[in-house]
């Protein structure tokens, strides 16, 4: 009787990897039984498997209270009970307590066979892995994964063989060994699908979008994780650690609105569950995502939290809570001689646990803090701290482990794997730059505060574009794009610096240097244009760029008689006045009644003529009867250009910057080109549109709106013309997206193709939009596309009615086919069928075709 | 077991055995603050679009309405921070303003005459528009909560 109730626990016991609800009905059952008769040993088991199934379940709190019961059961058998407690090392680190589990697994040790002492060895390189002893947690794991690979091979011997690889992988993964990492847990994942061990393998598959972020794949990482979402259904507590881990990577990767988004889902979840560790790291995470995205409010109390969290489990990070805490303060209170001296004491205490580069941002923030505060002295102490020539004369320092933190951009560069280009892949090889833990853009900003201080406006220069030189060299290693730009954001406030010193200081050619420079590093170009090779090939034209500094909106006009720079407005005023108008325009698109019924003004009439007037009115004179090179700026970026009263009928090109209109005029044209057409799904009229566009050209193909013969036509087609629906994604812009019969064209699919065609139509929705993290690098579509090689992209940025896109895209091709430049044919077109929501992105100014008159003519 | 416990809590409480906690009292204070007096509130309706566009969403928008007035709003989500479009019609005429607001800040804007207002770089969460009528009383919408 009692063997046999000791059987049916150990079998619950066996179950509860596999199938933990029924595992722990069955032991509830057996510990009853074993209560009611007596029987202490399968009393012990039947608690264990009750607990080990509660953890599978997410539900920490009741699994410890199991095995508490368990062991405090007297006279049970000792290695019974040491097994207990060799779960409870798991549940004490998972709840915050790694030093306990130790302890605990050090009372369990001497009462465990050989085996149940490697499988003890898995368990402890958890806690000792909590602990940053990474090392010993590796040792501990090679040594449990020897035997246990001599083991009979029981199905528990291979849950903690599998378990020991995962664990063994995360480490590595801790460690920034990706390559060891992915090897251990594909292992894992292999053998726990081999031995039906599918929750197992869920926990090994859970990491994939993790170590996908970390090797730089986000399409892959995205993949893995909406692949996770549906296996770790009903895990709460595993889903929200791999939410708060995938969020980890995706800040690192600077995709901060991303991690936002898995963090606030995660946060809870694991509050729900009790999982204290990943909860307070998730908190400080949350705090950061918060700060960074603007919410300094938010931030504050986050951090706070995590502070107070961390501080209890006695992790170090809580010195980074600590410095979001001040940073939130910073950003919502006046400036004070107290919050000084705090950002001060943060830096010190920062430096004391190896947080260099941390502490090097503090230090900046607290220089730039006591110069308004007109402490010279203090400043000038903080930024000496930070000289590079003090810098080269220190020695080297062994790079910090997971370090996705604020400000930190040549930390948490050297920690993310980026795609598998042969440049990359050297760079990672490559040993760690020499220097002292200061990010590159912090020492040279330090440096160029020091020499204003000097009156020396030449070496603040030099030490700003030195620094910019850093941060491009380092985010040109990155092919994708979205990674690339975030990475430049690093250099972001050096940028700012520098032009606003140029603003401040010198003419409108210096500011136009340094605006283009800043571009050139975010969209992964090697240099910024001079002013002649922009006059040169402007001809009659004009090329009116934005810049916005501090919250000040700035516009340059260059033409062939000079270079002009006026003050705008204010940011804030043109950015509301965008959202009226694009708000006005999609209400007018989707017909909707209340709207277009009511008396008044013309709202999109209304906000047009305003935006006209702030954005044109000081430079009117410029640009008259021109056609325009368009740079936007900040929110500038989502305007449909042609709604403007002064733009209508006039010929616009849209560009990241004038290096990337230089480039694109580059791109050569063939004599005879191929026009490929599709359609997408959905659509009333797209069907009719392909007909008509493919009926204005020459040389055609209808191809079917797959995204196997869309992508096979990328590669073949002069001008490709794409009818169907659009998303843009606004938090993760290279997953917006064009519908097709079989799925979506992402902008991420673009990335492959190295020649996409010359012309680019996509009459859809929203495909023109871009997020820009980075002035020079919008992210989206037409972006991607011309980023890749597209002389000239045309799409629409508001919500485009079917029948309008029918006839305006008809006409647009008869121009086109004619010879007109696709700037002009679009202008022309828009305005005679009056849909204004498309724009001309790229070389517009320049004729795909050669006209068929001219073409005829030659032919004589 | 929770609920319970609630219930325990709430009948201390309710008894004056505990006094109550002060972030209870607080967070109350806040909530009273935000409340409008004499404001009409005007409720969710339907906001139909009639003619189809190429996108495969759509984009967010909502209706607020009483009798005779109605809010139409526009919420755009940007890099973790929201904007604020919207509409109120009929135009309740001159010197009318509209607060975008959130539990710890309101945006004012003087309403134009196309009766279009936008606000930028609202941290997500809870918030409400109100529209002042000169010489009417002011209608506010419901709270609607935006997560990020």
């Amino acid at each position: 009787m009692t063997d046999a109730l000791v059987a049916r626990a150990e079998e619950a016991v066996l179950q509860s990897g596999i199938d933990p609800a029924r595992a722990l009905e069955s032991a509830r059952a057996v510990h009853a039984e074993a209560e009611e008769t007596d029987a202490v040993e399968a009393a012990v088991i039947a608690l264990r498997a009750m607990a080990l199934a509660c953890r599978e379940l997410g539900d920490l709190e009741t699994a410890e209270r199991h095995l508490r019961r368990a062991i405090a059961t007297s006279d049970a058998p000792a290695d019974r009970l040491a097994q207990a407690r060799l779960s409870l090392v798991t549940v004490r680190t998972q709840r915050g307590h790694p030093l306990q589990a130790l302890r605990v697994a050090a009372m369990a040790w001497a009462y465990l066979s050989p085996l149940d002492r490697a499988k003890l060895d898995t368990q402890r390189a958890v806690a000792l892995a909590h602990l940053g002893r990474h090392q010993e947690a590796v040792a501990s794991c090679d040594r449990a994964l020897a035997v246990l690979a001599e083991a009979p091979g029981t199905i528990d011997d291979q849950r903690f063989r599998a378990g020991g690889l995962l664990n063994r992988g995360l480490v590595h993964a801790y460690q920034g060994r990706w390559r060891q990492a992915t090897r251990d847990i594909a292992a894992c994942l292999e053998l726990s699908q081999r031995a039906g061990l599918a929750h197992l393998a869920r926990l090994a598959a859970a990491n994939l979008p993790f170590l996908a972020v970390r090797q730089g794949d986000i399409p892959a990482a995205f993949t893995h994780y909406r692949a996770c979402e549906d296996t770790l259904f009903g895990f709460p507590e595993r889903l929200a650690t791999m939410r708060a881990d995938f969020a980890g990577a995706l800040l690192a990767a600077h995709l901060p609105g991303e991690a936002r988004a898995m963090l606030s889902l995660a946060v809870p979840e694991l509050e729900a569950s009790g999982a204290q560790v990943a909860l307070a790291e998730a908190r400080l995470r949350l705090a950061q995502v918060e700060l960074v995205t603007g919410d300094a409010r938010q931030a504050l109390a986050v951090a706070r939290r995590a502070e107070a969290e961390l501080t209890a489990q006695g992790c170090d990070s809580w010195r980074l809570a600590a410095e979001v805490v001040l940073r939130a303060r910073l950003a919502l209170e006046p400036p004070s001689a107290e919050l000084l001296e705090r950002l001060l004491a943060c830096a010190h205490d920062l430096t004391s646990s190896s947080y260099t580069a941390e502490a090097a941002a503090v230090r900046l923030a607290a220089a730039e803090l006591a110069l308004t505060l007109g402490d010279t002295a203090t400043a000038t102490a903080q930024l000496s701290l930070l000289d590079p020539e003090a810098a080269a004369h220190c020695p080297a320092q062994e790079p910090r482990h997971l370090a996705p933190l604020l400000d930190a951009p040549a930390l948490s560069l050297r920690h993310l794997i980026p795609l598998a280009s042969a440049q990359q892949a050297a760079y990672l090889g490559g040993e760690p730059e020499a220097g002292d833990g200061v990010p590159s853009p912090v020492r040279w900003h330090a440096a160029a505060l020091l020499a204003t201080l000097r009156d020396d406006s030449a070496a603040a220069f030099a030490a700003v574009h030195r620094g910019l030189r850093e941060v491009g060299s380092d985010a040109s290693r990155f092919d994708d794009p979205s990674l690339r730009a975030h990475m430049a954001r690093a250099g972001q406030r050096l940028a700012s610096y520098g032009l606003g010193l140029a603003i401040d200081t010198c003419g409108p050619e210096v500011v136009f240097a340094w605006a283009e420079r800043w571009r050139a590093v975010a969209g992964g170009r090697p240099d910024a244009p001079g002013l002649t090779a922009v006059r040169a090939a402007l001809a009659g034209g004009a090329l009116v760029e934005f810049v916005c500094h501090d919250d000040a909106l700035l516009v340059l006009v260059i033409t062939a008689a000079g270079v002009t720079l006026r003050r705008v407005c204010d940011t804030a005023t043109v950015s509301e006045a965008v959202i009226r108008l694009r708000y006005g325009l999609r209400r007018a698109s989707l017909g909707d009644a209340v709207a277009t019924g009511e008396r008044g003004p013309d709202p999109v009439r209304a906000e047009a003529v305003l935006l006209e007037r702030l954005l044109f009115e000081q430079v009117a004179a410029e640009i008259e009867g021109r056609p325009l090179v368009i740079v936007p700026a900040g929110p500038l970026h989502t305007l449909p250009w042609s709604v403007l009263p002064c733009l209508h009928a006039r010929p616009v090109s849209v560009v990241p910057s004038a290096a990337a209109w230089l480039a694109a005029r580059e791109r050569t044209r063939r004599a005879e080109p191929l026009v490929i057409a599709a359609a997408g799904p959905g659509l009333r009229h797209a069907t009719t549109e392909v007909e008509r566009v493919l009926a204005a050209h020459r040389r055609t193909e209808l191809v079917r709106g797959r995204v196997a013969d869309v992508a096979d036509a990328l590669g073949r087609a002069d001008v490709l013309h794409l009818a169907a629906h659009g998303t843009f994604h606004s938090r993760s812009p290279l997953l917006s997206s064009i519908e097709l019969e079989d799925g979506p064209l992402m902008a991420y699919d673009l990335l492959t193709h190295d020649s996409p065609p010359r012309l680019v139509v996509l009459s859809a929705c929203d495909s023109g939009m871009a997020r820009v993290p980075a002035e020079g690098a919008p992210l989206g579509l037409a972006g991607t596309f011309l980023a890749r090689g597209a002389a000239c992209v045309v799409a629409g940025l508001i919500p485009v009615p079917d029948d309008e896109a029918l006839a305006l895209m008809t006409l647009f091709h008869e121009l086109i086919a004619a010879g007109e430049p696709p700037a002009a044919a679009l202008a022309t077109a828009s305005s005679k069928s009056e849909v204004p929501g498309f724009a001309c992105f790229g070389a517009g100014e320049h004729p795909v075709l050669v006209s068929r008159s001219r073409r005829d003519a030659k032919d004589r | 077991m929770i609920d319970d416990e609630y219930l325990l809590a709430a009948l201390r409480i309710a008894a004056g055995h505990d006094p109550i906690p002060a972030h209870v009292s607080a967070a109350a204070r806040d909530a009273y603050g935000l409340r409008l007096a004499q404001a009409d509130t005007a409720a969710p309706a339907e906001s139909a679009a009639t003619r189809g566009t190429r996108d495969a969403d759509g984009p967010r928008l909502v209706r607020f309405a009483t009798q005779d007035f109605s809010f139409d709003l526009e919420v755009t989500i940007g890099d973790g921070l929201i904007d604020v479009a919207g509409r109120v019609t009929p135009h309740p005429g001159d010197g009318a303003t509209v607060d975008i607001r959130t539990p710890h800040l309101t945006v004012s804007r003087d309403l134009p005459a196309t009766g279009q207002f936008a606000a930028t770089g609202l941290p997500p969460g809870w918030f409400s528009v109100v529209c002042h009528r000169p010489g009417r009383t002011p209608v506010a919408t419901r709270w609607v909560r935006i997560r990020p």
